[in-house]
């Protein structure tokens, strides 16, 4: 076990030796590595964000069976057991005429000013039926909406489709550019690392020969360089996290706190990715960074 | 404990023939000149012992492994029985004598208290106890020497090569250097000295071993001995007598 840690610790001497030697290269790598995972945590916190954001409206958005004005008692009872026994749905809430009109007349009472004549306003009865959070992207949505559509004593329907098909396309959009810059930071960083090994590969040639010719195996001479690769890119993402948090906590919650109380973000609090995605993401800074340097040092070990 | 049978390298790149179908045994405990003028093929010869190089054609057997078999993952293994010496030193600039000692102890992953006696016993057998803190470019060009035989020898390998280990000395020097390989030798340490310096071998008798572009023109043993083998027949024959012994 000793012997175990003082094997270790002697890597990591090495890796730290190596990383001061080529300190300026090793400091722009873990810029690099870091404004790489700058722009994919931003990317990250921002598509969390649209998800929530989107969620929170959600949560108040209904689909509304407005019923037919000669509507039986039964088939409202009907329609209502029918739609609560749906997947999703969370509540179903029947609105009577009566109630529907002085709810609209409530919501337009700031403008009755303007509706002069029309007191006689009409709403008809309808089922408010809630929905789950993830209803904008259940693919079955609109052959319910279909099926119920054509129910006795149902109207028409809305499902407030738009507004949930343009969020879930954002949504998509959104994820699949992620990954499309994702793959690319990514690509960016392990040959940026591997360019960095590879410097101090050539620097620590004569070392690396003598080593070899003394009997040193392969894993001996490559483990410093793998830990210098992980070391800068966990360190790159550790660090591009921290400055995230920090725009986070001083830019962006400031300014959605203080949104105007009927704005779009009135009630809605942003988010930062869990400590688990945090911890993910480093992990894969450091993923990166041992991918870089396997390239570089697997590669020179090869060719010599 | 080296044996080299019907070997032939090429070099595609240049379309050399470094080695042609040589056939020749180094016993163990045996101390032997490499001879021949440059591009003889010396120091491929060399190479093939401790597996930096594969043959095209034939057999090499050191320490009973075939180098032409031999595994990626088992060179290093190989290594760790062979010390190596060149003409240029390959010391690392950047550590001490000591430290350049210690690495091939460190690469064995010994405890560091074990490093630092059998270092200190080497630098000893080669008398630079008193330069183990000076960097290599504060040594003369024997002091470089003695200090790469240590590192040679720290790891106590079954065999020496040394690739004109005294082509950069001068002649006080290269005695020195080449007493010490001989007291190496006396130790039980097969040693096989590439060298095209025809006063050492008469200052310091062994067999020799000569090559000319890359095929063995003689192998005799020169001094006391007096022998030579004329021939591959001879040769073989001896080889032969020499293990039915």
């Amino acid at each position: 076990m000793k012997q175990m840690l003082g094997r270790i610790a002697s890597f990591f001497y090495r890796a730290l030796a190596n990383m001061r030697q080529e300190g300026l290269a090793a400091f722009l790598t873990l810029v690099v590595v870091m404004i790489s995972f700058l722009i994919l945590g931003a990317y990250i916190t921002f598509g969390l964000n649209v998800s929530n954001f989107i969620r929170h409206f959600a949560g108040h958005v209904q689909v509304v069976f407005y019923l037919d004005s000669d509507v039986t008692g039964s088939q409202i009872s009907d329609l209502t057991r029918a739609l609560g026994t749906e997947k999703d749905v969370v509540e179903v809430t029947y609105i009577p005429r009566d109630q529907a009109i002085a709810r609209l007349k409530r919501d337009l009472a700031e403008a009755m000013d303007f509706l002069v004549g029309l007191e006689d306003i009409q709403a008809p009865a309808s089922l408010e039926v809630e929905l789950g959070v993830d209803f904008h992207t259940r693919p079955d949505l609109r052959s319910m909406i279909e099926r119920y559509s054509q129910a006795p004593g149902v109207e028409s329907v809305d499902a407030g489709d738009e507004f949930s098909d343009a969020f879930a396309r954002l949504i998509a959009g959104l994820w699949a550019s992620g990954i499309v810059i994702a793959i690319f930071l990514m690509f960016s960083a392990v040959f940026i690392v591997a360019n960095t090994v590879r410097l101090t590969i050539v620097r620590h040639k004569d070392e690396i020969d003598n080593m070899r010719l003394v009997g040193a195996t392969n894993a001996f001479v490559k483990t410093p360089f793998l830990i210098e690769g992980i070391i800068v890119g966990s360190l790159g993402a550790a660090a591009a996290l921290s400055l995230l948090y920090l725009i986070y906590k001083f830019i962006v919650f400031p300014f959605v706190a203080n949104a105007p109380a009927m704005s779009l973000l009135s009630g809605f609090t942003p988010e930062f990715p869990s400590l688990l995605i945090s911890f993910a993401q480093v992990f894969f800074g450091a993923l990166i960074g041992f991918f870089g340097a396997q390239i570089s040092v697997g590669r020179y070990l090869k060719t010599e | 404990m080296i044996r080299l049978y019907h070997v032939t390298k090429n070099y595609k790149e240049t379309r050399t023939k470094a080695l042609n179908d040589l056939t020749c045994h180094v016993r163990k405990g045996e101390m032997v000149y490499l001879t021949g003028p440059s591009g003889a093929g010396k120091t491929t010869f060399l190479r093939m012992i401790y597996a930096a190089e594969y043959p095209t054609a034939g057999q090499v057997l050191v320490s009973g492994r075939n180098i032409a078999k031999l595994k990626e993952s088992s060179i290093p293994y190989l290594r760790r029985n062979i010390g190596v010496v060149f003409q240029d030193f390959k010391l690392l600039n950047g550590r001490t004598v000591f430290e350049n000692v210690a690495l091939t102890l460190e690469v064995l992953e010994l405890p560091l208290k074990q490093i630092a006696r059998r270092v200190h016993d080497a630098l000893g057998q080669v008398g630079m106890h008193a330069k183990a803190g000076a960097l290599p470019r504060e040594l003369s060009g024997g002091e470089q020497q003695r200090a790469a035989l240590a590192r040679a020898i720290v790891g106590d390998p079954a065999i020496l090569l040394a690739d004109e280990p005294t082509g950069n000395l001068d002649p006080d020097m290269s005695h020195e250097i080449i007493m010490l390989i001989k007291d190496i030798n006396l130790r039980g340490t097969t040693i096989v000295l590439a060298t095209h310096d025809p006063a050492l071998l008469a200052k310091h008798p062994r067999r020799v071993i000569t090559l000319k572009r890359g095929r063995l023109i003689g192998d005799k043993a020169l001094g006391p001995l007096q022998r030579e083998y004329s021939t591959e027949t001879d040769f073989l024959n001896e080889t032969d007598a020499w293990k039915n012994r």
